[in-house]
């Protein structure tokens, strides 16, 4: 069933491409994507464009995709190996959701952080305490690995 | 046509639908999921759903109790994992198999497929055996009641009238049958088209009454029997001397029981009649003829 589902939503995708987003296999393997975000343009990301690789299990949909920023990003629910904390893709992971509605989701991410449950402690610390150390921080990273 | 969510592919085969929330999926796409996600959230809008109605069968599975049913969710839900690479029409195959060896909630047989499925609770029954225990209740509606939740079958049941050799089969079959009380022609109403096959059903439940009632005569005689015998024996133990051949001892259990049989009205009476008192002195009485 997996490959199958890939397959559609790769043609979706061609069909109805989203805003910002793109998404596509790397090579003959199906199962081994390559996304790219477009930094959201209210957010100290804007200008830079982020890279992802997105790995599907087998049992795909029924187990969420394995999705990493390749691109460095100073975020508090994204790590330093590019690792996203988002329960969408933990265990509130839907077989009804898609690449498209994911990446998406990881948008959002980018404009509206959870310093709530972070993943790198020190930049929700900032974040929360510091807000503008942080937007220049970002732009910064921004900047530098991804423009 | 819609698509499911999980898979993409067409619902015009397949298709069931969450009750609570009204989604459709492929059977076996949703079912899957419930074995992976553990809970029974609705991918599209997570409420949980308790109901999944399949909708070609025309049947509905109550989730929460889906293990009561003997279809626990990992059962099934393993199989669909390994059927993967096996067509689909196996794997729908093998579902039904599933479906069609409930056990009857009355007999406990499930040799015989069951032919009555309560849409709400997830019962499986023979349609005989029901009919049979609305008999025995005093129930003489043409509807049939669900035992377990009172879901009313009654002429909504979309599932196919029993056949008369499967009914026939299914009464020489079955062990342990259990008499209706009362008579079944007298307060039946003649039955509209749309039910079961009401009259086959009542013909052979009336002649299934007739076997019970030669079983019955024989378990009254036996129990009285047991009587006779149990003061021979403590007699012919004691060394009375009385009794000196296995012959003799035969004439006498055959005449007293007789007796017995008879002054009872050949039913089994415990509370009327002191059946050891009575056969003691009917054995002396016997005794003292051949003596």
């Amino acid at each position: 069933m997996s490959l199958k589902r890939i397959t559609k939503e790769l043609n979706d995708l061609g069909r109805d491409p989203p805003t910002s987003c793109s998404a596509g296999p790397v090579g003959d393997d199906l199962y081994h994507w390559q996304a790219s975000i477009m930094g959201p343009p209210d957010s100290p990301y804007a200008g830079g464009v982020f890279f992802l690789s997105i790995h599907f299990p087998t049992d795909y949909p029924f187990k969420p995709p394995k999705i990493s920023f390749t691109t460095k990003i100073y975020h508090p629910n994204i790590n330093a190996n590019g690792n996203i904390c988002l329960d969408i893709l933990k265990d509130q992971w839907s077989p009804a959701l898609t690449i498209s509605k994911v990446l998406l989701s990881i948008c959002s991410l980018l404009t509206d952080a959870n310093p709530d449950d972070p993943l790198v402690p020190e930049i929700a610390h900032i974040y929360k305490t510091d807000r503008a150390k942080y937007e220049a921080t970002a732009k910064e990273w921004t900047k530098k690995y991804a423009v | 046509m819609d698509s499911c969510p999980i898979c993409f592919e067409s619902l015009s085969k397949g298709a069931c639908r969450l009750v609570e929330c009204g989604h459709k999926y492929h059977f076996n796409c949703i079912r899957r999921w419930h074995y992976h996600s553990k809970n029974l959230q609705c991918p599209t809008c997570r409420i949980k759903s308790r109901h999944l109605e399949d909708i070609e069968r025309k049947v509905t599975i109550n989730l929460a109790e889906f293990s009561d049913a003997n279809l626990a969710i990992s059962e099934i839900s393993a199989q669909m994992g390994s059927l993967e690479i096996r067509s689909n029409e196996v794997r729908q195959e093998e579902t039904r198999w599933n479906l069609d060896s409930l056990e009857c909630r009355l007999c406990g047989e499930s040799n015989v497929r069951t032919n009555v499925f309560c849409q709400e609770c997830h019962t499986a029954y023979h349609e005989i055996c029901l009919r049979t225990l609305h008999l025995e209740v005093g129930d003489f509606s043409r509807c049939v009641a669900c035992c377990n939740c009172h879901h009313i079958f009654g002429s909504s049941s979309r599932e196919p009238p029993a056949s008369r050799e499967h009914l026939a089969r299914f009464l020489t079959e079955r062990p342990g049958l259990h008499a209706a009380r009362t008579h079944p022609h007298r307060s039946i109403r003649a039955p509209t088209s749309d039910g079961f096959e009401v009259v086959q059903s009542w013909r052979l439940l009336s002649e299934l009454q007739e076997k019970c009632c030669l079983l019955d005569l024989s378990e009254h005689k036996r129990k009285i029997q047991a009587h006779v015998r149990k003061v021979l024996n403590a007699h012919y133990s004691k060394g009375s001397g009385a009794i000196a051949t296995k012959d003799q001892y035969t004439e006498i259990n055959k005449a007293v029981s007789r007796n017995l049989y008879r002054v009872s009205d050949n039913k089994y009476q415990p509370d009327k009649f002191d059946y050891d008192v009575e056969a003691l002195r009917l054995i002396a009485i016997e005794l003292r003829k051949t003596g």
